[in-house]
């Protein structure tokens, strides 16, 4: 049946699925089954058309095997298959039974089918190799582009760069360094190739950065910043700021560093230069209150504390030296201060001399103190040769606070803690006089410290209603019938109990409160007297402040008025040291009050012979007596001042002013002040006034 | 200039054999040297089945494409495209529709100037240099922006790559990451080795490759599956590669090699 198709199994195109079934599990070909099926079809056309051609010729089935190839058929598998396929099907096809000798052909078809199929299979690889290399060398040519590309950008870093480049290997040995690392170290290329990197470095801080390139190469940090001291040619050093990193090969094993020297010497020495004048007073050239600060700031952040003696020392009268011979003369003379004390402790490696301010310097001595008076006593000793400003001598003298810090004995907490204390030391040894030394003592420290609390409590008090005005009685001397009523101020502390108007009123004058106070003591104490069922004089006592005030004579009046009070009914006592100071309003103040009708009399009065002026010159009507003296005769009776007491009394009397005792405890004292014939008395022993 | 540079480290070495180039050998192609036939050679004896293995992996891939086509996909980014063996991804997808747009991810240059070389003429068609484990820097190439809108959804097909990433670079975070960026509506198609069937054969080939420049990571089912996380797996899910789609008998074998990489394909839902 030659040229009839067949249908089934033995028709071209069942070959031709089976053929395909075969070769696409030889190997991926990118086609879908139904096209491989109609490509492969194609071919066994060609077979057949080749074995059923008179005269036989081979040739056109290379095409068959060329085809393949194409399709993408390229697997040995895909060749064994098809012949094995065409081997079996070809000599028992239906289709082509007819023909003649067809083994012979069939053998002759698979042969020319295999040689063309292995040439082309043979070019494919041929040419895929070709575009493997092609790739190869594409992708070379771009990772060598890429390569002179970033060399050429570091090289123009490199070369270009204000910073000092240096490439060393693994070991430290330099390989290339840049013009500016040779600049900055004074050597040529040629002289640094093969050089040690960390030779440059300064012995110092050698083993430190080759201990940071150590740990570089082993990766326990990526990166090394150092700051350290390399050595210029000539031996100078040159602060530089140290930058590297590591370069690794494919391996990642450490092969170069990269290290980045910056030359920070200028700015090493600026910022020395700034440190210096932030830590160093221009005018003496001494370090300032901001570098003891610090210093003693290290000290305490030892573990243990240290033995340190700290003298605060104020030079005397150094306001006066200012007004009196100007500002010039001031400056020369804190000079010769802090020349002189450097001459003395300037070459004791333990100790530390600073200006602490305007006219105050600090000497801090570590360990062993000297002895003090002894010290102290030098000091003055060194500072009383005058110098000569213009044609005046001038000498000065200090006074000193010292505070003491002894392991085991007394410790501060902090270098604040120390400079407080040396400055209360001081501050108590100006209060007695000029050119003093006084040790600081920890004991009276804490009661002032108590004290300024109760101080600084006060506003809040008097706020919160703690502050209250009692009236105290004061009694005729003879019969103890009460005379009047005196206004003072008391304070319900939660804590300490009753605070009495004396300490009141000197706590007041601790903070400015003093004036406000007072004037509300004044008026309250003439509301409330007012308001009593009586007209019992009363009484209210000033302080110097409110005495001294311009506005005192106009605030009574006022308040009289407001309150149709009478004149002669209010007794305003002033204390008599604010009116031995003739510079003051408060003489005048006392002057005018009497001449309105205002009773008035010195309170605090005592022995001086300035009280005896006062009360000779201003028309005070009354004296009252200090508490202090009546304590201090209770206490020593039979002596001086109690021979001059009696005298006093009928002195006073006999001018014509009364006479208040103030601070009668006993029955004891009121006695014996009465048998001095005084007028009045007042104090504990007589119960407050009910209102 | 020779002596200045003896600080530079040595060029990086082209001639390591390479999956892609070893993959490229197992499907039969002339794309590959002698050291990645010899690594070849012993893959396929740690493993047998190696050549169906990577012809029904790719075969999947084929079918993949085609099934994303369908389903409306017009553009492709192709992450570990390694050499450009027959049957590439522009060449199954502008058959066709001609309009499709395909970008090609690899981190093996050779690979990926091989690529170039073969797409020089076709400008919807681009291969570059980046690397899986970096999605911004994928997805922020250059030539992905030039080629593919990342609003419009897209078809991510990370086909046999997977593996190679290891555990430490956090799988689900990367894919989370690349899955965050794509437009809902896009598709992820991935397949993945696995040692849930015959341990022993890959712990041998995983054995045999730990010393390239690509050591494979397989990983069981569930974890395949939930690489697929914000993604609603299409039917039937994650299977054997002859398993998905399958559309012809050539797509299967008989042996356990046919389970040895899983494949699925993912939509990402509006939420996703």
């Amino acid at each position: 049946m030659p040229g009839v198709p067949v249908r089934g199994p033995w028709s071209r195109s069942g070959l031709a699925r089976e053929w395909a079934v075969a070769m696409a599990t030889s190997g991926y070909v990118p086609l879908g089954h139904e096209t491989i099926e109609r490509e492969l079809e194609e071919l066994v056309d060609v077979l057949f058309d080749v074995l059923l051609a008179e005269p036989f010729a081979p040739a056109p089935a290379e095409e068959v095997g060329t085809g393949l190839a194409d399709l993408g058929f390229t697997t040995p598998t895909g060749l064994s298959r098809t012949v094995e396929l065409l081997v079996r099907r070809l000599p028992a096809h239906p289709e082509l039974l007819d023909v003649h000798r067809l083994p012979d052909k069939v053998a002759s078809v698979v042969g020319a089918l295999t040689d063309s199929y292995a040439f082309a299979v043979r070019n494919f690889v041929f040419d895929q190799q070709e575009e493997l290399k092609r790739a190869l060398l594409r992708a070379k040519e771009r990772a060598e582009r890429q390569l002179w590309l970033s060399e050429a950008r570091f090289r123009e870093v490199f070369s270009g760069s204000p910073v000092g480049i240096a490439i060393t290997d693994v070991d430290g040995a330099l390989v290339e360094t840049n013009w500016a690392i040779r600049e900055m170290l004074g050597y040529s290329g040629a002289e640094l190739a093969g050089r040690d990197l960390v030779d440059l470095v300064h012995p110092d801080h050698a083993a430190a950065v080759r201990e940071a390139y150590r740990s570089l190469n082993e990766g326990v940090s990526g990166r090394l910043r150092e700051r350290g001291q390399l050595l210029h040619k000539d031996g100078d050093p040159v602060w530089a700021y140290l930058a590297a990193s590591v370069l690794r090969d494919a391996n990642g094993a450490p092969r170069y560093h990269v290290t980045m020297v910056e030359d920070i010497t200028e700015l090493r020495l600026l910022q020395h230069q700034l440190t210096r004048q932030n830590l160093h007073d221009p005018l003496t050239g001494l370090p300032n209150r901001q570098f003891l600060v610090s210093r003693l700031t290290d000290l305490f952040a030892r573990p243990e504390p240290v033995d340190l003696t700290l003298f605060l020392l104020e030079v005397d009268g150094l306001a006066v030296v200012n007004e009196g011979l100007g500002h010039d003369a001031g400056d020369a003379l804190l000079r010769m201060v802090a020349h002189r004390l450097h001459g003395l402790v300037g070459e004791d490696p333990r100790a530390m001399l600073v200006r602490t301010g305007g006219d105050e310097f600090a000497v801090a001595i570590e360990g062993e103190p000297p002895e003090l008076a002894r010290w102290a006593a030098d000091i003055n000793a060194e500072l009383a040769e005058p110098i000569y400003v213009g044609e005046q001598g001038i000498a000065a003298s200090v006074s000193i606070g010292i505070v003491r810090q002894v392991a085991g004995e007394l410790v501060f907490a902090s270098a604040a803690e120390l400079l407080r204390a040396a400055e209360v030391a001081l501050r108590r040894v100006t209060v007695r006089g000029k050119r003093q030394w006084g040790l600081f003592d920890p004991n009276l420290d804490s009661r002032e410290r108590a004290r300024a609390g109760l101080a600084a409590a006060m506003p809040g008090a008097w706020e919160n209603g703690e502050l209250e005005i009692r009236f105290e009685p004061a009694v005729a001397a003879d019969g103890r019938q009460p005379l009047g009523a005196l206004a003072t101020l008391a304070w319900n502390h939660p804590k300490r109990g009753l605070v009495r108007h004396g300490e009141c009123i000197a706590l007041a004058e601790q903070t400015g409160l003093s004036v406000p106070i007072a004037q509300w003591v004044l008026r309250t104490a003439l509301e409330r007297a007012r308001q009593a069922d009586s007209d019992v004089p009363v009484a209210v006592p000033l302080t110097a402040d409110q005495a001294h005030d311009p506005d005192l004579v106009g605030t009574v009046g006022d308040l009289l008025a407001g309150l149709d009070f009478g004149a002669s009914r209010l007794w305003i006592g002033m204390p008599v040291s604010a009116l031995r100071d003739e510079q003051g309003e408060a003489r005048d103040n006392l002057q005018v009050l009497a001449a309105t009708g205002v009773n008035t009399y010195l309170h605090g009065f005592g022995l001086g012979y300035e009280d005896l002026a006062c009360m000779e010159d201003l028309p005070a009507r009354a004296v009252e007596i200090a508490p202090d003296l009546v304590q201090r005769l209770a206490r020593n009776p039979g002596t001086v001042v109690e021979r001059a007491v009696r005298d006093l009394v009928p002195l006073v009397r006999e001018h014509g002013a009364g006479v208040l005792v103030d601070g009668i405890e006993t029955e004891q004292q009121a006695e014996w002040w009465t048998r001095l014939g005084v007028d009045a008395l007042r104090g504990p022993l007589f119960a407050d006034t009910s209102w | 200039m020779a002596k200045q540079l003896s600080w530079v480290p040595e060029d990086v070495e082209m001639g390591r054999p390479s999956a892609a180039r070893v993959y490229d050998y197992l499907l039969g192609g002339g794309h590959n040297f002698a050291a990645d036939r010899e690594l070849a050679e012993r893959f396929a004896r740690a493993l047998p089945g190696s050549r169906d293995i990577a012809r029904l992996n790719r075969a999947f891939l084929r079918r993949g494409v085609l099934f994303l086509i369908e389903n409306g996909i017009r553009q492709f980014l192709d992450i570990g495209s390694g050499i450009p063996t027959v049957g590439n991804v522009h060449e199954i997808a502008q058959a066709v529709d001609p309009t499709i747009r395909v970008v090609y991810v690899d981190n093996e240059p050779v690979a990926v100037a091989h690529s170039q070389l073969l797409l020089e003429h076709n400008d919807r068609a681009a291969a570059v240099e980046a690397d899986l484990v970096h999605p911004d820097g994928v997805l922020d190439h250059p030539a992905v922006h030039g080629l593919l809108d990342l609003d419009q959804p897209l078809g991510l097909l990370m086909v046999g790559v997977f593996h190679f990433v290891p555990p430490e670079r956090a799988p689900l975070e990367l894919l989370a990451r690349y899955r965050e960026r794509l437009a809902p509506g896009s598709y992820l198609a991935l397949s993945h080795f696995t040692a849930d069937t015959r341990p022993a054969e890959m712990a041998a080939m995983v054995e045999v490759m730990s010393n390239s420049r690509d050591p494979i990571h397989p990983r069981t089912r569930a974890e395949i599956a939930e690489l697929f996380t914000g993604f609603e797996l299409v039917n039937p899910g994650v299977v054997p590669t002859a398993d998905w789609h399958p559309v012809a008998p050539a797509d299967d074998v008989a042996g356990p090699e046919r389970e040895q990489i899983y494949a699925g394909v993912g939509r990402k839902t509006a939420t996703g």
